[in-house]
């Protein structure tokens, strides 16, 4: 797998750490908030903890570095993006939501929109799965956790279909492991990555050997 | 009778709610469909065995 990095171009050649079962938040921080995005953190928070998902937002790490490569960072190693809306929210902060979200779509991460109910959301983002923050909002969330758990067992299924092509076979185990991190993912990918690593390009090596590393 | 191509299967997408064709022995996914319902003719996988 290449991937590139979006502060400099070139091709990302340092391990990744993966954090399963962790969902980065995608919305405005800092002081003052507006309250119903407080609200919605809240509502949130809840229900991840119930759900046994961490969560994670851009100042939950300090790295020294760049804020886009700390951004960057989170997203590779996470397998849920979650963007919080509301129509009260500064431009400038959601554009940045919609460039992280594109940036989470793109490599191959699940993506969730929680808005307020007059927020509209642009045509692009149409096909991204999205509730609502009302009073129906726990019983929409929780659909939304259920179709999560099925996505699991067809990247799981898929890693088995794709065998023919290990480096793919292994991308859609570490999706399912990333969502349920059950030890069978992890040994079946190393088996697949050691009955092929001799046919295995060196850039895709690197990336397997992250994730064969994640415990 | 069309002959059934044994590498070739079916299963759901349930982030779209649609069906992909998948090439086992080449290990790519040939097609998606547009509509609903699955491809006729096309084994259909549900879930992994082990």
């Amino acid at each position: 797998m290449i991937v590139y990095s979006p502060i400099n171009g070139e091709v990302l050649t340092d391990a990744v750490k993966f954090h399963p079962r962790t969902a980065f938040i995608m919305t405005q921080l800092g002081t003052p908030l507006p309250k119903e995005l407080t609200k919605i953190r809240k509502g949130l928070k809840k229900e991840l903890k119930k759900f046994k998902f961490k969560q994670v937002d851009a100042s939950s790490l300090v790295t020294g570095k760049d804020f886009l490569h700390k951004i960057w960072k989170i997203i590779l190693g996470a397998p849920l993006g979650i963007a919080i809306l509301t129509e009260d929210m500064p431009d400038r902060t959601i554009a940045n939501i919609y460039y992280e979200l594109g940036m989470m779509d793109a490599l191959g991460k699940e993506t969730l929109i929680i808005k307020s109910k007059d927020y509209e959301i642009p045509s692009d983002f149409k096909r991204t799965e999205y509730v609502n923050f009302n009073s129906r909002f726990i019983s929409s969330f929780k659909k939304f956790q259920s179709n999560l758990n099925e996505r699991e067992g067809h990247y799981w299924l898929m890693g088995e279909l794709m065998k023919a092509d290990p480096v793919l076979a292994i991308d859609y185990i570490k999706r399912a492991y990333l969502l349920r991190p059950l030890k069978k993912y992890l040994r079946e990918a190393d088996r697949i990555y050691n009955k092929n690593k001799n046919n295995i390009d060196a850039q895709s090596k690197l990336h397997i050997r992250s994730f064969l590393k994640t415990k | 009778m069309p002959k059934i191509k044994k590498d070739i299967v079916q299963t759901k997408n349930p982030r779209t709610g649609k069906y992909v064709k998948i090439d086992r022995s080449r290990g790519r996914i040939v097609d998606s469909k547009k509509s609903d319902g699955p491809y006729k003719g096309v084994p259909v996988l549900r879930k992994r065995s082990s």
